[in-house]
């Protein structure tokens, strides 16, 4: 027995852990897992292979997840969880972060890509005016131009890069 | 993260509480701590000013009752509080970040699916002193213990089956035929533990028959039951299998009157509650055996006891059972694994080294729920076996989670914006962001430390 990593050449991790910020070691772990998930062994990941994780299933922010890694292939894969390696490039993360309020990825975050997160975060339990409210706190609050959105540089400004870097880094893999 | 289990933990302190009363009030009541008024408003303006930055003269204000606005101090006090107790969502663009931070976490690891790990030899043998005595034993167990074992296998259930068959002719009486069968069952399931290479040391309290009483255990695969029979015979209530198994399900084990049903088919479970009530009823049947996390784990943890087998009127009796792993790793996995190679594994294996412990007999306590009752038993049989007992449903094995737990994160994630835009309101944003800077930062928000 052993890992099955056969169908995975030991040419192919390296190249892959070459691209990412990976180790062979992390890669190999990182294959075993993603065979895990693909329960209809296709190769790619689906919304409903990633949502027989139980406690991704309770994750209120599920649907921003599964549309960020939706169907993808083992290489996308790694190059999606490569940013969470703790060798990863500080900007890199920053970006990741970015990313996952650019709901509409028109490369600034607008009140309606906020609106969309904040409602899979509270549900219906708050006010569509609640929401207004909160939106346009967070967005003034940060936008220093006044052009009502927020940029990339406004975001990195707006918030504390050390705390954005330690969120987006999972030390084991 | 601790305030969530400290405000979990409070109903059962409060339990405690009534039920020791009686004891309390024989004692002396113990020596309180006394605090004079202005020791007390100087603790709480300590803590308050942990989290916010009052100008000192408000400060004095709060401790000497100067002639400040009463209702604004209060209401610091109040948000103060409220921002101590409760876990503090950021009203800017940290908002997602630790929910998304553990959702990522949760799709390189998941504490869920370590509970069904497979338990991957180490390689050993690459050494060229090791590998003539690995390539002997190779030889020993796949050529010779192999043959023997699967003939031991076949031929007691082919003796089973005659012997059974002509017993049945001779004896007219029913419940004496039966009784026959299970004396014969037991010498069955010897026979296939000889046949595993079976090192089972059982301990404890020595299990008896008769009503009003189930046995209920940890599970790790399908052997468990082969294990526990060659204590005493149990009728056991589980899933239905496939071929082959299904023979054994239907063929040999009859005379025990097992329970078997089909998980995917939910109308059954009133029905088979039912029948379980019946047999736990009845003293002429083999007793009851249950394994209440409904699925095989791999002997490390336990997963959430079901309640089913804890809200029957009958005792309950836990038995922990603890596999060694030196020689093969007992836990089926049921996914991966198809029964033949499982059994293949364990045939051509050295020795199957099994712990079998039956604790004292538990009855649910006054007062006890039959959800808390089944946690305590799982505790107790974690604690025996040394596994680590956590709260996940095993049914997530197969079925996705519900969308409930969604529903619950998503109503106390509002609750909680809710306070924290009262507060950046009567603060004002500046204040707000003293009290950021002073928080500790945030932690990623993953179901893993959460009891769901």
């Amino acid at each position: 027995m052993g890992a099955n990593t056969s169908s995975l050449l030991s040419e192919e991790i390296e190249e892959i852990a070459r691209e990412s910020n990976l180790s062979a070691r992390d890669i190999k772990s990182l294959y075993k897992r993603f065979q895990k998930l693909d329960r209809s062994k296709s190769g790619v990941l689906s919304a409903d292979d990633l949502t027989m994780i139980p406690e991704l299933a309770m994750n209120p922010l599920v649907p921003r997840v599964t549309a960020l890694l939706h169907n993808t292939n083992f290489r996308q894969f790694v190059n999606f969880l490569g940013v969470l390696s703790p060798n990863a490039q500080k900007s890199a993360k920053i970006d990741f972060a970015y990313r996952i309020y650019d709901v509409d990825g028109d490369g600034v975050i607008n009140a309606s890509d906020l609106q969309t997160i904040l409602r899979m975060m509270v549900g219906d339990n708050l006010k569509d005016e609640t929401l207004d409210e909160i939106t346009e706190m967070i967005i003034s609050n940060a936008d220093l131009d006044g052009d009502k959105v927020i940029n990339r540089s406004e975001f990195e400004t707006a918030l504390n890069t050390e705390d954005v870097v330690n969120l987006m880094t999972v030390s084991t893999f | 993260m601790e305030v969530v289990e400290q405000v979990a933990a409070e109903p059962a302190e409060k339990q405690e509480a009534e039920v020791e009363q009686p004891v309390l009030e024989e004692t002396e009541p113990p020596e309180l701590e006394r605090f004079t008024r202005k020791d007390t408003l100087e603790h709480v303006t300590a803590l308050i000013s942990k989290v916010v930055d009052l100008p000192d003269d408000m400060l004095s204000g709060v401790i000497f009752g100067d002639e400040y606005d009463r209702q604004e101090i209060q209401q610091v006090i109040e948000n103060a509080t409220y921002n101590l107790v409760t876990p503090k969502i950021p009203l800017d663009l940290n908002l997602a970040l630790p929910t998304f931070g553990g959702a990522m976490e949760d799709i390189v690891q998941d504490s869920f699916n370590k509970c069904f790990e497979a338990h991957l030899p180490v390689p050993w043998n690459w050494n060229a002193y090791l590998l003539p005595a690995y390539l002997l034993g190779i030889f020993v167990r796949y050529f010779v213990l192999f043959p023997i074992r699967l003939t031991i296998l076949i031929w007691s259930i082919i003796a089973f089956l005659v012997i059974s068959t002509i017993n049945r002719k001779i004896e007219k009486d029913e419940q004496k035929a039966i009784e026959k069968d299970r004396k014969l069952m037991w010498y069955l399931a010897n026979a296939w533990i000889m046949a595993l290479g079976g090192v089972i040391q059982y301990s404890g309290v020595a299990p008896t028959t008769g009503a009003k009483q189930v046995y209920v255990s940890n599970h790790t695969s399908i052997i468990d039951y082969v294990v526990l029979l060659g204590a005493q015979t149990f009728a056991v209530v589980g899933q239905h299998h496939p071929q082959p198994l299904a023979f054994f399900q239907d063929v040999v084990l009859k005379c025990l009157s097992c329970i078997w049903f089909d998980r995917k088919e939910l109308k059954d479970r009133g029905l088979v509650r039912n029948r379980i009530q019946e047999h736990v009823n009845r003293a002429d049947v083999a007793p009851l055996l249950i394994f209440p996390e409904g699925t095989c784990v791999n002997n490390h943890y336990t997963v959430m006891f079901k309640k089913g087998a804890f809200e029957l009127d009958a005792e309950v009796c836990p038995v922990t059972l603890k596999y060694n792993n030196i020689f093969v790793d007992a836990f089926w996995d049921t996914r991966n694994v198809s029964f033949l190679r499982y059994l293949f594994e364990l045939l051509t294996s050295w020795a199957l080294i099994c712990d079998v412990t039956f604790l004292e007999r538990q009855k649910i306590q006054p007062g006890e729920t039959p959800v808390e009752f089944a946690q305590r038993v799982q505790t107790l049989i974690s604690d025996v076996g040394g596994l680590e007992a956590t709260q996940f449903n095993g049914y997530f094995k197969h079925i996705r989670a519900d969308k409930k737990f969604i529903a619950q994160r998503q109503k106390e994630t509002a609750q909680t914006m809710l306070r924290s835009l009262k507060l950046q309101k009567t603060l004002g944003d500046e204040k707000v962001k003293k009290i950021a800077l002073k928080k500790t930062s945030v932690g990623k928000q993953s179901l893993t430390r959460r009891n769901v």
